[in-house]
Formats: C-alpha cells, structure tokens, sequence
C-alpha cells in the first residue's frame, strides 16, 4: 500500500488546527458584527459588514498564528517529520487557510445582510478604504500602521473574484511574514529575530505599493514615484516578493537545529 | 540497523560538545549510554535523531545520512524530557497523531501501556504530574516500535515502581519485537541489566565501547593488607583507592594474572568484583 506523503499528514495536520483556531475567529467576528448591527437596529447609524470586518482583522489574525506557526516544526521533526515535509505543509495549510477564510466570510457575510434586511433596514457601509489612505498625510509609522488595517481592498460588489482573491492573498502574506519573523527568532536569537521584523516591514510596505499599483488602486502619496511601474511587472514582482519569504523562511528552516 | 559514527564534533560557539568521536552501533540490542551530566549524551543522540546536524565529521545509518531523509527519519524515535507545560491535548489525541507518522505504532499496546501507567488519555497532558508526563514520554517510545528508539534519560521523572515497570516492558517488548534501544542516563545502578552493550562518554568523547560482560569483567577490586595489595596492582590501571588502618580496597580497570591471584588467596586478600556503577563513577570521576 502506498503511503500518503509526510507534507500531506503535515498539511492536513495543520490545516486542521488552524481551521478550528478560525472557526473561533471567524465566530468572535461574527458575534462582535452582530452586537453592531443590533446597536444599530436600536441606535441607528451604520454598520460594517462582516465580510468587511473580517477583512481588516484577518491579517492580524494571520500574522499572529503564522508566528505560531513555527512551534510546529520541533512538534513534526520529533514525529520523524523532515524539516522540508513540515515546510511544504505548513505553507501549503497556510494557502488553504487562505482561500477558505474569505470565502467563508463571504458566503457568511451575505447570509447575515440577507437575514438582517429581512427583519430591519440597517445600513451596511461601504466605505472605500483606498480613499482613506488616499487622504492620508504620511508619517512612515502612520502609514504602516494604515498598510497594515487597510490593506489594498475591492469590494465584492465591484468583482467578488478579484475581492476574494486579493482578500487570500493578503492574508497569505501576513502568515508567511509572521512565520519568516518567528523562525529567524527560533533560528538565529533576538539580534537576527529584530532584523528579521525590519525586513518585513520593508516587505509590507513593498508588498502593499506593489498590490495597489497592480489593481489600479490609489498609493501612499510616499511611494508615488512608483505609480508609472506597468501593472504586469508589479503583479509579477508582488509574486516574487512573497516567492522570496517563502524561500527565506526554508532557507532558514533548511537546517535549523531543533531545541530541546 | 546500523550507526556508524566517525569523528564526529559538535561545537556550540566556543563550546565543544563532542569532540572526535567515533563509534559504531550495530544490531537489535539495547545500548546503554551512560555519562555525567554535561558529557555529551544529549547532544550525540540529537545528532543520531537528525535534530542537529554535527559541527564536522560524519554520521550513517544504514549507510545513508539521516538528515532531512524521510525514509531514515521515521525510523529513529528520540523520546527526551520534553516539556509539556503548554500541551492542552489529551493523550488520547497525541498517540492518534504520532500513529500517522510512526509506521510501526501498535495504537492497542499504546493503550495497554497507558493502563499500565495509569494514564487517564482523555485528560489534558499539562494537568499530568511530572511522573505521568514521563510515563507518556516511555509510552510513546516502546509502542512506536521504531526500529531505532532512543530515550534519553525520559524515565528520570518516573517513581521507582513505574520505572520497574518500564524495565520490565522494555525486556517484554524487546524479545518480541527485537530493534535497537539507545538508553542515556547517569543512574546505572538500576539499569545495569537491561543492557547488551555499554558506551561511556566524558566530555564529549567516548571513553569507551563495549558488551556489559567484558566491560564488567575488566574490573577488579582488591581488598586486603595494603603491602599485598599494592604489589598486585603496582603497574596496573587503579581507578579508585580507599585506605583504612593498613587494609586497603582498590580497583583497578585492568586484568589479574593467575599468579596474582593464587598470591591473594594465599595472603586472604579478597577479590570481588565492582558494579557497572561503582566502574562508571571511578572512570569518568577520574577524567575531572
């Protein structure tokens, strides 16, 4: 009998803790969204949907168990599990994580607007999150801190697809920052860690211009010598610079000794 | 299996953990690795279960390098005092997944095992005592019946009883499902006859490599009046001395002659031999 590979345990594996990690976020959201709305039933006023909601908190969500993430990799070497198997794994649960995410919140966001305008006439915002960082007079902590709430966002009334799809993809790309900060940390100690943040706020911020140039999107008035970039080559550089994480972050894990 | 080991050091730093060393482990058979505390055992056994790489030198079992080799990897269980402060799994969840990636884990010797240890599976492991987590820790060595299996002083934790049983079910389970066990620790005394062959390591070298009966068997303490005694161990390795009035006892890791030993009994000098302990605390006390 041929037996399943080790990076396919790994992935299912830790697919399946992480989804049940989600689904309590994905519940906290959903409560936090509902408290809102009946706020707003009562009070009046608007209210963000939860696909919006999610949206925003998703990257920090993902950005905290990537950190995590690398705890995972002393917990399969011990199983006899190769570093590389637990790698591919890992990124391969977090890609899955990442699609099902805004899909789930979709599909839940659109089931509670659909309930709630039964029964009420609330208002669901729709703001449009580039023009806030349209506004936005930048200091480099500001804009980060924006970058990081307001990531590059289309609404799914505008083209669900590429909402979605910008919505994995930004949430991707904070896992994989956080698991690239926690394993230099767990590799290389606190002086290589702290660089190890620094290069990722270069690449957020790389990451963020790249996306918004690429989907026509307004830029931090910083970067805006960039906005002439051709949108195929900042697609493909977008690509290419979480291409480059993943390939530090096994780079790192290649021969990373195991604590004990 | 088979591990051969040449010259191989390990360095953390300036620090050197193993130093040159070489050595060969063949055969289903249970190794004792005993050494003192800082010796070496930790870091040898991380390199032997592939959770480091050594500082130069080479490492093969079965001839491949079992780093990042799946095919060995799987093979070679390392059951260490393992921290399980934050594990908010159940047992019952943890042998499920080790199941998934140990081709020989026996799930029903597992639970055998854990009724054995009186191991509740359905309670969280950080509520354990430090004893049950131990347990655990040997459960999941013997029932993975990995072809290499390595605990690495796991039953430390363990009361006396539970270790007994330990012992007792690692001979059991041994006769029946032959592989290599690599036992680490530095309390010999009750552990001396689980093993088939005895590796001693001081700082970071091997001192020495051998089956338990040779090994015992080059001990030899002498009790008797000091000026017999010392002329049967003049020119002989002494690795412990004690003197009394003018009866001295000392032993020496070197063999006796014939002559020398018709001239002991002549003069009522006794000749016994040391225990696996009392051999291991004279040698290794003597490199400090």
């Amino acid at each position: 009998m041929k037996q399943t590979p080790a990076f396919m345990k790994v992935t299912k594996g830790m697919f399946s803790v992480q989804f049940s990690w989600t689904m309590w976020f994905l519940a906290i959201m959903l409560g936090v969204n509902i408290l809102n709305i009946i706020k707003v039933i009562y009070q009046g006023g608007g209210v963000d949907d939860y696909y919006l909601s999610v949206y925003i908190a998703a990257n920090i969500y993902m950005f905290i168990i990537g950190l995590i993430a690398v705890y995972f990799l002393p917990h399969f070497v011990d199983k006899g599990v190769t570093r590389k198997a637990a790698f591919k794994g890992t990124i391969l649960a977090a890609g899955g994580l990442s699609v099902v995410i805004p899909i789930l919140s979709y599909v839940l966001s659109a089931i509670v607007t659909f309930i709630v305008k039964m029964i009420a006439d609330v208002n669901f915002h729709i703001p449009n999150l580039n023009e806030v960082i349209f506004k936005a007079e930048g200091h480099i902590i500001g804009d980060l801190i924006q970058i990081i709430v307001l990531s590059p966002y289309v609404e799914p009334q505008t083209s669900w697809l590429i909402s979605i799809l910008l919505f994995s993809f930004n949430i991707f790309i904070y896992y994989v920052i956080g698991l690239f900060i926690s394993v230099s940390f767990y590799r290389f100690g606190p002086t290589i860690g702290l660089g190890a943040i620094g290069l990722s706020v270069i690449f957020l911020i790389l990451e963020d211009t790249l996306l918004r140039i690429s989907l026509h999107l307004p830029v931090f008035k910083r970067f805006a010598m960039f906005e002439n970039l051709p949108y195929l080559i900042a697609i493909l550089l977008t690509i290419a610079v979480v291409v480059l994480i993943i390939g530090l972050i096994r780079l790192i894990t290649k021969r990373a000794p195991i604590k004990i | 299996m088979n591990i051969t080991i040449k010259n191989l050091t390990l360095s953390y730093g300036k620090e050197t953990a193993l130093n040159n060393v070489s050595l060969e482990l063949d055969g289903p058979k249970i190794y004792g690795l005993l050494g003192r505390n800082g010796a070496g055992k930790t870091s040898l056994l991380s390199i032997i279960a592939s959770f480091r790489e050594a500082t130069s030198g080479s490492i093969t079992i079965n001839g491949e390098d079992p780093f990042e080799n799946e095919h060995i990897m799987q093979q070679v269980a390392f059951l260490y005092d393992k921290n399980y402060q934050d594990e908010s799994e159940n047992i019952k969840t943890i042998l499920q997944e080790i199941q998934l990636y140990r081709p020989n884990f026996d799930m029903d010797y597992a639970n055998y095992l854990c009724d054995l240890f009186k191991l509740d599976q359905k309670k969280p492991v950080k509520k354990f005592s430090k004893g049950k987590q131990s347990a655990l820790n040997v459960t999941i060595g013997l029932a993975s019946r990995a072809p290499i299996t390595i605990f690495d002083e796991v039953y430390l934790g363990m009361d006396a009883p539970s270790r007994d049983l330990f012992y007792k079910e690692l001979l059991k389970d041994q006769e029946q499902h032959p592989r290599m066990i690599i036992l680490s620790t530095h309390l010999v005394s009750e552990m001396d006859f689980l093993f088939d062959e005895v590796v001693i390591l001081n700082n970071g070298k091997i001192f020495m490599k051998d089956d338990y009966e040779t090994f015992i068997s080059r001990g030899v303490t002498i009790t008797g009046k000091r000026k017999i005694v010392d002329k049967i161990v003049e020119n002989k390795q002494q690795i412990d001395r004690q003197q009394l009035g003018d009866t001295v006892s000392v032993t020496i890791y070197d063999a006796i002659s014939d002559e020398e030993r018709a001239l002991a009994i002549d003069h009522g000098v006794e000749i016994s031999s040391p225990t696996l302990h009392q051999l291991f605390i004279h040698l290794t006390k003597e490199e400090v």
